[in-house]
């Protein structure tokens, strides 16, 4: 059994202000423009990047980034959206579960630790392809998670605005993340060494 | 296999008969079973041991994209004879339904770098096939429940996309458990049937 440890608490206040500052992004800037593009009718956004930014954390660091996300998510919901206590608990876990539940499938299928991240560069299949079924699985969690939260105010196509904003989300967080890939591969590295082979630590860091 | 063939028509009969036996099953046996032992509100949409779903995912996995126009037609019957269903729930209810089973299949296959509408089963990927249909089951798990949660939200509960999860998982077990009992017989059926 491979050991768990802990991040620093200076990479999880990292990764707790990544998280926050995507959902600040998301209310002040891509909310308003969606309002005033599609109305204000309805819950779910059709370009949700904090989405895209959790199944990446959850993608390179795994079960290590379980503190920081709670925290994020719950200060994001209840605090910065001023959701209800009740709706906030209630999202921050479905929208854990989400990311960790299809990671620990991921693992499952690839025969190993269920908390171990999926970034490594061992698998016989490719990188992108594992990305982006991790994502189609959060996606499908999420919305079926949700739609439970959202029950009252449930529409005929509320799991497909969630199907689709998590998507393009995640696409978003995807491209950046690409675009980044050597400074953020260099920041896991140095943020979480046991995620990496030797070779590949040495590789990254050139 | 890379060429997208269907199944021969005795083999597509089989798969339709046995998918509308276990819809009729669920709805005449099972239904009033559950309404006696466990009555709720959201039972008319959703059950706590849902075998059709079982075998629809086994169906997929086993045998491809090439069975859809199957399991489409067989839960169209379903719903609509057997069950009296509007025309609107059934329409929706057999699409979500077959859409949650072949999706997971497609991106299963995408992630293997296979063809889309090849069966997961026929993976030579070292990969353990177990493990990969019970990635399909969580997939399709997920999907169906968001996709019917939301379509049958005013008509029931809060609970719903939860049964729909816990039914679907109940059904895809038990009817995985007797596919394994039998797999010898209905390995050489499907190899000796399917074109």
């Amino acid at each position: 059994m491979a050991k768990m440890i802990a991040l620093n608490l200076r990479t999880q206040f990292v990764l707790f202000v990544l998280m926050l500052g995507t959902l600040y992004i998301q209310m002040l800037v891509i909310n308003p423009i969606e309002v005033d593009l599609f109305g204000s009718g309805s819950k779910g956004s059709y370009l949700f990047l904090p989405h895209g930014v959790k199944v990446l954390i959850g993608y390179v660091f795994g079960i290590i980034a379980l503190p920081a996300m709670i925290i994020a998510r719950f200060i994001g919901l209840y605090v910065t959206m001023g959701w209800p206590m009740t709706e906030a608990v209630y999202g921050t876990v479905a929208g854990v579960i989400a990311i960790y539940l299809p990671l620990a499938v991921m693992n499952f299928l690839f025969e190993r630790p269920w908390h171990k991240p999926l970034v490594a560069f061992d698998q016989p299949i490719g990188q992108f392809r594992i990305f982006v079924i991790l994502v189609v699985m959060t996606i499908f969690a999420n919305a079926a998670l949700h739609s439970s939260l959202f029950h009252y105010e449930a529409s005929f196509h509320l799991p497909f605005r969630y199907l689709i904003g998590d998507t393009l989300g995640a696409v978003v967080v995807f491209l950046i993340a690409l675009k980044y890939r050597a400074v953020i591969q260099r920041w896991c590295v140095a943020a979480c060494p046991n995620n990496f082979s030797t070779s590949d630590a040495k590789k990254i860091n050139g | 296999m890379d060429k997208f063939l269907f199944p021969s028509i005795r083999l597509q009969a089989v798969c339709f008969i046995t998918l509308t036996a276990l819809l009729v099953l669920q709805i005449y046996v099972i239904h009033p079973i559950e309404h006696l032992l466990l009555p709720h509100k959201d039972l008319d949409h959703a059950s706590l041991m849902y075998l059709p779903h079982g075998l629809k995912v086994l169906l997929a996995f086993v045998m491809g994209i090439s069975i859809f126009p199957v399991v489409l037609v067989a839960q169209l019957v379903g719903f609509y004879v057997f069950f009296g269903a509007s025309l609107n729930d059934t329409v929706i209810g057999a699409l979500y339904g077959s859409l949650a089973v072949f999706l997971p299949v497609i991106l299963v296959n995408f992630m293997l770098a296979r063809k889309w509408h090849q069966p997961a089963s026929t993976s030579t990927n070292p990969m353990s096939l177990f493990r990969l249909f019970i990635v399909v089951v969580i997939l399709s798990l997920f999907l169906n429940a968001a996709l019917h949660g939301d379509y049958f939200a005013n008509k029931g509960t809060i609970s719903l996309p939860f049964r729909y999860m816990f039914g679907d998982m109940m059904g895809s077990l038990i009817v995985f458990g007797t596919a394994m009992i039998f797999r010898h017989q209905i390995a050489r059926y499907v190899i000796r049937k399917h074109s």
